[in-house]
């Protein structure tokens, strides 16, 4: 598509920080959280000035991906970072790999191709007759790969790099980069937002010169955890950063223990961020999400709140809030959580085994209930479960029929 | 303001409805936000052109954020300012500065009133004023607001952060802002954002004793079927004709969609 190049007499020049691009919803300055499918999902990337809010899953094994890509991408960016890790990370083994920075560099490794290749052959059992055509769409994808880095980008999302979960940051880069780091150690919330403010102030005097370091990445991990000892000042602290974030160039991504704070504190917390995300892993939660339609897929992921910096309503209004996450080996993915049509489902569908199974354990239920309920013998039983009839005699099995229509 | 025609129609309220001497209240529940209501309210009130204006405390946003909004909904702060009917206190600051206990916390920041896209050359607009709180935060809050933003109409977006002031700072600030209402015939908007979870929640407390004091009340929250694109959200809104009578309160419901430059209301089934 061709593109205008007419500026208007006497218009302002906008200068636009690195790693950054004005909304092209209300002008609001965003920056990548790291991830693509997130910053789509937020309505382009994360506004600058915002709080943002990962809630924890159970283990904390995905959030804390977020604060991954969150402050790599700063780096990546040439951003300014203060960061605030549990005290078994440490910066350069917790950041992952700069995977478009080594494209770029041409190390695309071997290994890499390998795996490729591999996961055709294994994909290509059955449908080989597709093989060529499987083979140039490899091709294609890796001109693409090389020509531009940065492919799939969607309208008005703000560029990013792609990252390897798998691996250690570059150390050229992290060495590069050092100097833009500081690591913030918290004894409490107002120790913590000190140093953040400290960090703010120091940073000040760079904004009118727009260079990319006057833009602060702050990630803090496990906020609400026991390793906080004053909980009770959390939601006060969360809206003087708040207030903090606002008056500088600075976005702040902290992930919450929402296991260690109450149901109405977590909500009252909310209020004080710009946007909130929910994670739910299957892991730790005692679900067997092999036979679902999940299966495919690591967790559950909410919007709870969408930020409304600047404008009436959200930067967009998408079509649900509801989306799953996976985690590859790479790289995490967040999808749109689709369910199949209801007469695909396994669960309906009468052909199914597990229909049958799930028919089975109800009848095992109610004869259970009755059992616990009225005591009654295993014939009686037996033969209320299987016919109506006898069950209108007596107002006690009336209420049976009831349990069991349940 | 047209927009909200819906609104003023479903309460029989006249187009350009600000009343004086009022205390409303806008108490919204997540995942729904009754901020339109706060700008339905600004825009009205400053539509109106009453004698002495209308005053913005935020402890919500910053000044751009307003401005941006109100210009999208036809309504420029800063022209309203310099004719002496706007007037905004930026308590964000002020809540930053009490919680690390500094002297000063960015009060000059161009931020804080310009985008960040362009900082340089802007001016601090006159109508702008920084509330620095001292240990008593309320009661500092509340000088400050007699001092700058003494007006016909005050909007207080939203209380929340007070809340965690301690002794009961809020109910003495809303026993004077109360008092205010009667005394000088001044109309104070408070919005505040409630806690479902929890019914003992001091949000739910405090937003329970606004409301018994309160005129009107706009209550907004989600729709119980849950999240829609085509319906933000729903609004109740109960007013008191009068007082004196024992007639019971009117109760309107409505459902809303919020736009970039505007908002809808429609009768509930009614999209």
């Amino acid at each position: 598509m061709k593109t205008s190049t007419f500026i208007r007499k006497g218009a302002r020049q906008q200068t636009v920080p690195p790693g950054a691009k004005p909304s092209v919803h209300n002008g609001q300055l965003l920056i990548s959280s790291g991830l693509r499918d997130f910053d789509s999902i937020v309505g382009g990337g994360l506004p600058v000035g915002s709080l943002i809010c990962i809630q924890e899953d159970r283990h904390s094994q995905y959030a804390q991906n977020f604060i991954k890509y969150f402050l790599s991408e700063g780096l990546s960016c040439g951003h300014s970072l203060a960061y605030s890790l549990s005290p078994l990370n440490s910066i350069n083994s917790f950041l992952p790999l700069n995977h478009t920075e080594r494209l770029k560099a041409g190390q695309a490794s071997v290994e890499d191709e390998e795996d490729d290749a591999e996961s055709q052959q294994n994909e290509l059992k059955i449908a080989w007759r597709y093989k060529e055509f499987v083979d140039q769409q490899v091709a294609a994808k890796k001109l693409r790969k090389t020509t531009t880095p940065i492919t799939h980008q969607q309208k008005g999302t703000v560029s990013c790099h792609e990252y390897d979960l798998s691996r250690e940051i570059q150390p050229e880069i992290f060495e590069k980069h050092k100097s833009n780091m500081t690591k913030l150690q918290p004894s409490n919330y107002k120790a913590l937002l000190k140093d953040i403010y400290d960090r703010v102030k120091s940073l000040r005097s760079d904004a009118s010169n727009r260079t990319a370091t006057s833009i602060l990445r702050v990630g803090l991990q496990s906020i609400g955890s026991i390793l906080f000892n004053d909980n009770s000042q959390l939601i006060p602290f969360l809206y003087a950063l708040r207030g903090l974030m606002r008056s500088s160039m600075s976005t702040c991504v902290f992930t919450l223990s929402k296991e260690c704070i109450s149901i109405d504190k977590l909500e009252s917390l909310r209020h004080a961020c710009d946007i909130v995300v929910d994670m739910n892993s299957f892991v730790g939660a005692d679900i067997d999400v092999s036979d679902w339609e999940f299966k495919e897929y690591s967790g559950l992921l909410d919007m709870v709140k969408l930020p409304r910096i600047n404008s009436l309503t959200t930067n967009f209004t998408p079509d649900s809030l509801n989306y799953a996450f996976k985690l590859k080996r790479r790289k995490m993915y967040i999808e749109r959580l689709n369910l199949p049509p209801e007469e695909t489902r396994e669960a309906s569908n009468p052909d199914r085994p597990k229909y049958q199974e799930s028919q089975a354990a109800k009848a095992e239920e109610s004869e259970r209930i009755m059992r616990d309920l009225y005591g009654a013998s295993e014939d009686q039983v037996m033969s209320c479960s299987g016919g109506v009839g006898m069950v209108h005699h007596h107002s006690k099995t009336s209420k049976i029929q009831d349990t069991l229509d349940f | 303001m047209t927009t909200f025609k819906e609104l003023n129609n479903a309460c029989q309220w006249e187009d350009d409805y600000a009343p004086l001497g009022q205390l409303i209240l806008i108490r919204d529940r997540a995942p729904s936000d009754g901020s339109l209501f706060i700008h339905h309210l600004l825009n009205s009130y400053l539509a109106k052109q009453y004698k002495k204006g209308v005053g913005l405390v935020s402890l919500n946003h910053t000044f751009l954020h307003y401005q941006t909004i109100e210009l999208k909904l036809n309504s420029n702060l800063l022209k309203e300012g310099e004719n002496n009917n706007f007037h905004f206190v930026d308590a964000v600051q002020g809540l930053t500065q009490s919680f690390l206990g500094e002297e000063e916390v960015m009060q000059d920041n161009t931020l804080l009133y310009a985008s960040p896209v362009n900082v340089t050359d802007v001016k601090k607009p006159q109508c702008i004023s920084v509330w620095k709180p001292d240990s008593d935060l309320c009661e500092s809050l509340f000088q400050h607001i007699r001092k700058h933003a003494d007006k016909d109409c005050l909007i207080i977006d939203h209380l929340n952060p007070l809340l965690y002031a301690g002794d009961g700072g809020v109910y003495k600030l809303m026993r004077k802002l109360h008092e205010l209402t009667k005394k000088e015939n001044v109309t104070v908007v408070v919005a505040i954002h409630d806690c479902a979870a929890d019914y003992r929640s001091e949000e739910t407390r405090t937003a329970n004793f606004i409301e018994h004091l309160s005129d009107i009340t706009f209550r907004v929250s989600g729709l119980p079927s849950g999240y829609s694109k085509d319906v933000h959200g729903q609004v109740e809104v109960v007013y008191k004709k009068d007082k004196n009578t024992f007639d019971p309160p009117k109760h309107v419901k409505l459902h809303f969609k919020t736009m970039d430059h505007s908002a809808k209301l429609f009768a509930i089934g009614n999209v």
